[in-house]
């Protein structure tokens, strides 16, 4: 029972993947580590993932999504992290204490460094604006996925799935194995938005239609869902008049994209970039309020949960460094900004020092196109390329600049052409 | 066979609410008989939450006398049962001089209404009161405020479940009849037996009052959709802004209003409609209004909408005729005991307090001698105090004392799961999930339930043990699952 403010190291808010390997790396690097989560079980959405496909980059081996969150649970345990689960940060400021609630208690932490893991959460219909009734029986996919998985609830007999991002696609195979007819999945853009994997995996091999630049253009039933009708669209996303058509459903998923999680960001008034809706962050992952660092879905969308994790590792390596005092923070008047240039969406980073000598760029085009060529420049110098047999907005693409020389005054610019 | 009632009243929104509520002050003995399967679920909750100063009325019509009555019985009301309401004030703007002509007529009208402190500021003036308005004038409203709609509602009908009052949920009422010394209504399942009957069925009121009144007028459905603006917005609005009035529009036009939980409301639409269960919104209405919104607020920032939803105006005024017809409360010689409350259309929610009033006040009690129960024999129920705008000391001494404080379901609104069980254990027994959200707010927020459903899944399987098939999003035709997928292993 701790009433009064309690002080350690480092927190890590979110036991995901990017907040267990935060907490690892920095408990691993000598700090007192409290990782702090709201579910009664580490792994985050991992839990739900019981489809494989994780860990090829960080463990060379397929695992399945609950496989893949033990490794790292283990680890961080090994590591000396004390993990505080069921407990939901309800406050977050900026000199680095937060308020966290569990049954029967609320204390106050005060941490040298914070590492931001919350993730993300599904765009909601809401968010999109279909138009039509308001039923039950539209879900988003990562929602299904929890009923399905976690829940042992059967959600509905006849599917259409809106959006082809990933957990939709997933969605798609598991409601089918699951003895639901998944009578569709559309997708507004004229290209999937899940990996490429995924649309074989989940969609082809079970004779699921995907129907590219359509959208849901009605949803009907009173009272649950009836039917939906879908429609073509133009390049700008209009509907297309008479490309109606009807499809009974009781059910429609939406897959239609990730939003960073960053109330509690806001909360300590960290800057977010629009780009990203994740924190603007420096080369070190840290935010524009020292000693607060952000990685994983909170901080950009990743496409596999190994990224995540990888970029979790190197927050949590710095968050260490900068509780223990190895830690030179750099002047504003030292820091320049990287930018998206010509068919790139966002860079992370957003700014570096300009002694930085190597440096990660995750970053993701804007559309889809078969031999780009990436440049990372510096003025007018090239400091690296990078060839790209195909670039796909669906595909986060990571690239490393080394380099003797401080940066240039006016920044770095990541392009696509 | 029940019993017939001292008064039945028909339809369960904020009239028919304020009603009961008033009713159940005297012994008498009262029913309510709704068609949805909680109170509060058409008009009622689907409008503007505004507290209507009384500009916008004829001076001597109804709509004027009921609406500066029930803003003073409202708040009155709130402060008794704990409702959140505020007297934030408004503008009503003007974008050119024609429109400032408008302005000039509304303040004139509200004065003879009795509206005070009412002030013609210039377009400078406006922007210190509100950032982002950028107009050549406005009428300050100062008297102007808001209140979360399906909270009050739910409030007085709770208030009054507990004080007595019967109420017959998911029963349709599809026609009266006059039997001997009583009136009966019929439902799809049932009848019930009032000797006073006040029919408040909003939308369906006339084609109700016509199955014992031929000569009672047609309603006609006008749909107004809104858009849900996320919080964010809600930090930067302290005030409603409204146009100046528009000729012949059968609404007070899109309008931009805070809401009672900090949000922000755009809307409503204005659009006649032939099937008055519309509940639909679309896609072309969302956008005009984001685009009126913004030339009424050029500080509203983009991509914020985080829900959409529509509510249907009980017109008396056909699509041909436009603007507002007055209130009617109909009785007629041959049936004294039967009230007909129809086209009660804006400001119908800050007007319900008085027209219960002057029902049971001036009607029914000049007739019947009820007599006023004794504070003993009142059970006042108040609406319960959100934990999450609870100061952090008295929040910390709460979760000492309530354990089921400290864990919070609800991310967004911030609510917790004691909130979520003292909304499923409310005094209507009402279980749906609709019924939770509107009572907990959880659900409501932002992220739409994704973040709290899979929590409120899991605490009333586990503590309640609901089977899937128990899921209802407003009553047993919305189901939320088919059923398990695997049978649940005893062993």
């Amino acid at each position: 029972m701790v009433d009064s403010t309690r002080e350690t190291d480092v927190v890590v808010i979110g036991g995901g993947p990017a907040g267990l390997a935060a907490a690892t790396a920095a408990a691993n690097e000598g700090a007192d580590v409290l990782l702090v989560d709201r579910n009664v079980q580490l792994g985050g959405i991992l839990n739900q993932c019981i489809h494989d496909g994780f860990g090829l980059h960080a463990f060379g081996k397929i695992l399945t999504g609950p496989e893949f969150a033990d490794r790292y649970v283990r680890e961080a345990l090994e590591a000396g992290v004390t993990a505080c689960t069921d407990t939901l940060v309800s406050n977050l400021s900026r000199n680095r204490e937060i308020i966290c609630t569990t049954s029967g208690k609320r204390s106050r932490i005060r941490a040298k460094s914070i590492v931001l893991a919350m993730g993300c959460r599904e765009r909601t219909r809401g968010m999109i604006q279909i138009p039509g009734t308001r039923p039950a029986g539209v879900y988003t996919a990562g929602m299904a996925q929890w009923l399905t998985n976690m829940a042992n609830i059967r959600i509905g007999q006849r599917v259409v799935i809106l959006g082809s991002g990933d957990i939709g696609l997933i969605m798609a195979r598991r409601l089918t194995w699951e003895g639901a007819e998944v009578s569709a999945v559309i997708e507004k853009l004229p290209y999937p938005s899940g990996l490429a994997r995924n649309i074989t995996q989940c969609l082809e091999d079970y004779d699921i239609p995907l129907y590219l630049s359509h959208s849901v253009s009605y949803i009907h039933g009173r009272d649950r869902v009836e039917a939906v009708t879908v429609a073509k669209v133009d390049e700008v996303g209009e509907f297309i008049r008479r490309s109606e058509f009807r499809i009974p459903c009781d059910t429609l998923l939406l897959s239609v994209g990730l939003i960073p999680e960053n109330e509690l960001s806001r909360q300590a008034g960290i800057q977010i970039d629009p780009a990203t809706s994740g924190a603007s962050v420096d080369e070190r992952y840290m935010t524009n309020v020292e000693g607060i660092f952000s990685c994983g879905n909170v901080l950009h969308i990743h496409d596999l949960a190994d990224w995540a994790a990888e970029e979790g590792d190197r927050a949590g390596r710095s968050a260490a460094a900068f509780a223990l005092g190895g830690y030179r923070s750099s002047n504003a008047a030292a820091r320049v900004p990287i930018s998206a240039g010509d068919g790139v969406r966002y860079v992370v980073p957003q700014s570096a020092d300009r002694s930085t000598q190597e440096l990660l760029l995750s970053f993701r085009v804007t559309a889809p196109r078969d031999e780009a060529t990436i440049c990372v420049n510096a003025g007018d110098s090239s400091l690296a390329t990078k060839k790209l047999r195909r670039a796909h907005p669906a595909s986060m693409v990571q690239m490393s600049v080394a380099t003797d020389h401080p940066f240039d005054e006016s920044g770095l610019e990541v392009r696509s052409t | 066979m029940k019993p017939t009632f001292d008064v039945v009243i028909i339809g369960a929104g904020v009239v028919g609410s304020a009603l009961a509520r008033h009713l159940t002050r005297f012994a008498c003995s009262v029913a309510v008989v709704e068609k949805e399967s909680d109170v509060g679920m058409a008009a009622s909750a689907r409008n503007s939450g505004v507290i209507h100063a009384g500009i916008n009325y004829k001076p001597g019509t109804l709509r004027a006398r009921f609406c500066m009555e029930g803003r003073r019985l409202l708040t009155q009301l709130c402060e008794e049962l704990n409702v959140p309401y505020s007297i934030c004030g408004k503008l009503v703007v003007a974008m050119c001089e024609e429109e400032v002509s408008e302005l000039e007529r509304l303040k004139a009208q509200g004065e003879a209404n009795g509206v005070p402190d009412l002030r013609i500021i210039s377009g400078v003036e406006a922007a210190k009161l509100q950032p982002g308005i950028e107009a050549i004038a406005a009428l300050h409203v100062p008297t102007s405020g808001i209140v979360s709609p399906y909270a009050l509602t739910l409030a007085m009908a709770e208030d009054s479940a507990v004080n007595g009052a019967n109420f017959y949920l998911a029963t349709e009422a599809v026609g009266i009849e006059h039997q001997h010394n009583c009136y009966a209504i019929h439902t799809k399942s049932d009848t019930v037996r009032g000797r006073w009957i006040i029919n408040c069925a909003g939308i369906h009121s006339g084609r109700l009052a016509q199955s014992i009144d031929s000569e009672a007028p047609d309603l006609y459905p006008c749909v107004g959709e809104y858009l849900l603006l996320d919080k964010q917005v809600g930090e930067k609005l302290s005030m409603s802004i409204y146009p100046a009035p528009q000729a012949d529009g059968a609404g007070l036009g899109v309008h931009i209003t805070p809401t009672m939980d900090g949000n922000v409301l755009l809307g409503p639409s204005n659009e006649y409609v032939s099937d008055p269960e519309t509940r639909c919104c679309t896609g072309s209405t969302a956008n005009r209004l984001l685009e009126e919104a913004k030339t009424l607020w050029s500080d509203l920032p983009p991509q914020v909408v985080i829900g959409a939803y529509a509510g249907v105006r009980s017109k008396q005024t056909s699509p041909e005729v436009g603007g507002f017809g007055d209130f009617l409360f109909r009785r007629t010689p041959n049936h004294p005991q039967l009230i007909h409350l129809i086209g009660i259309e804006s400001p119908g929610l800050t007007a319900a307090p008085a027209i219960a009033r002057h029902i049971v006040d001036e009607i029914i009690r000049n007739e019947e001698p009820f007599k006023p129960k004794t504070a003993e024999e009142i059970s006042l129920r108040r609406w319960p105090l959100r934990f999450d705008e609870l100061p952090e000391k008295e929040k910390e001494r709460l979760v000492r004392e309530i354990p089921d404080h400290g864990d919070i379901v609800c991310r967004c609104e911030g609510v917790t799961k004691h909130e979520i069980l003292q909304a499923l254990n409310n005094p209507l027994g009402v279980r749906t999930l609709a019924g939770i959200k509107y009572r907990s707010r959880a659900m409501m927020g932002r992220c739409n339930g994704g973040y709290c459903l899979p929590r409120i899944v899991d605490i009333l399987q586990q503590e309640y043990g609901w089977e899937p098939t128990a899921f209802q999003l407003r009553g047993p035709t919305s189901p939320m699952f088919v059923g398990r997928l695997l049978e649940e292993d005893h062993g």
